[in-house]
């Protein structure tokens, strides 16, 4: 739109009635100034302020964030290796005869030696004299040895004298 | 026109407040004289209120006429006793300092006339006229002061205007 009049004899009589000069209003100048001049000095004041604590809050944040990091990227402690003498004594393995249980089952009977096994080889607990105490599984090892294919079987005398 | 008031701060800057003071404070004067008695408290608060204004607005001028508009209206309505006392006052103070000197002799209008022609005009008119003749606002400013189209202000106005000089001439006549 235009904001001119188009018509000149309109243009003319605003021109005459702009040329009258309104009244001054008596307003109180320097206190309007010192409003302004109070406001402009508390907006700095507020804006340095706020810019005062935006430095140790970033300086927090970033701390916080860096600790954070460390926590997560350092490696968790290793165990300690702690080498040290031990002295242990030397009968402390225990002897055959406190390790050997009696055999409570009745072993099967091996390589069908039974037929010579005489009474004092019974693999019945009752039938062991209390002295023999020894290992079933050592004295039957090389027993089964003989019962490999093409041994031929001992009696029970051959075995003894080997 | 529209003279832009920003502070590197925000607020408004000092030197635009004192032109605005030295441009404006006059015509908001004569603006806020038709609602009400105590044209000059009106004046000196709006632009208290703008000096205080955390941002400064974006068209200060428009701002201004729309706070002394609303004061001026508010202030009207209230207190009537005192307002007519006040009323007594602010008429016999002239509305024009003087008679224009720098306009040629055949298009000098008197003061007192014009300011009795100016009175004869509705209240909505009126405030356009002295908006757009003495405040210099656009018409697009005018349309959101009161609240129109910018078309419907310059309608308006230059109803008023052919009013304005019938008035004149019939009373030089």
């Amino acid at each position: 739109m235009s904001e001119e009049t188009r018509n000149p004899e309109l243009h003319a009589f605003e021109t005459a009635l702009t040329s009258l000069r309104p009244t001054p209003t008596p307003v109180d100048r320097d206190r309007i100034m010192y409003a302004a001049g109070r406001k402009a000095g508390r907006t700095i004041d507020s804006h340095r302020r706020r810019g005062s604590r935006l430095w140790p809050l970033a300086t927090i944040a970033t701390g916080i964030l860096a600790f954070a990091c460390g926590m997560t990227i350092s490696p968790s402690p290793q165990p300690q290796i702690v080498q040290r003498t031990v002295y242990i004594e030397k009968n402390i393995w225990p002897t055959i005869e406190e390790v050997s249980e009696p055999i409570k089952e009745k072993l099967p009977n091996p390589f069908g030696l039974a037929q010579y096994t005489s009474r004092s080889w019974a693999f019945d607990e009752q039938d062991q004299p209390e002295r023999v105490r020894l290992p079933q599984r050592e004295i039957m090892q090389p027993l089964e040895l003989l019962n490999r294919p093409g041994i031929r079987a001992h009696s029970i005398r051959d075995l003894e004298e080997m | 026109m529209n003279e832009k008031a920003h502070n590197t701060n925000g607020a408004v800057d000092l030197g635009l407040l004192a032109h605005l003071l030295d441009r404006h404070a006059a015509a908001l004067g004569l603006f806020a004289r038709q609602w009400c008695s105590s044209p000059d408290d009106v004046v000196q608060e709006a632009f208290l209120k703008l000096a205080e204004q955390d941002h400064s607005p974006v068209d200060p001028v428009a701002w201004l006429y729309r706070v002394v508009r609303n004061r001026a209206i508010s202030r009207g309505r209230s207190d009537s006793r005192r307002r007519r006392h006040e009323q007594e006052a602010a008429t016999r103070r002239p509305l024009w300092e003087n008679d224009a000197t720098d306009s040629p002799a055949s298009e000098r209008i008197d003061a007192q006339a014009a300011a009795k022609a100016l009175e004869t005009l509705l209240p909505e008119d009126r405030e356009i006229v002295v908006a757009r003749l003495w405040g210099g606002l656009t018409f697009q400013q005018i349309g959101q002061l009161i609240g129109a189209s910018d078309s419907a202000a310059h309608r308006r106005y230059t109803k008023a205007i052919h009013s304005l000089k019938a008035t004149l001439r019939e009373n030089s006549e």
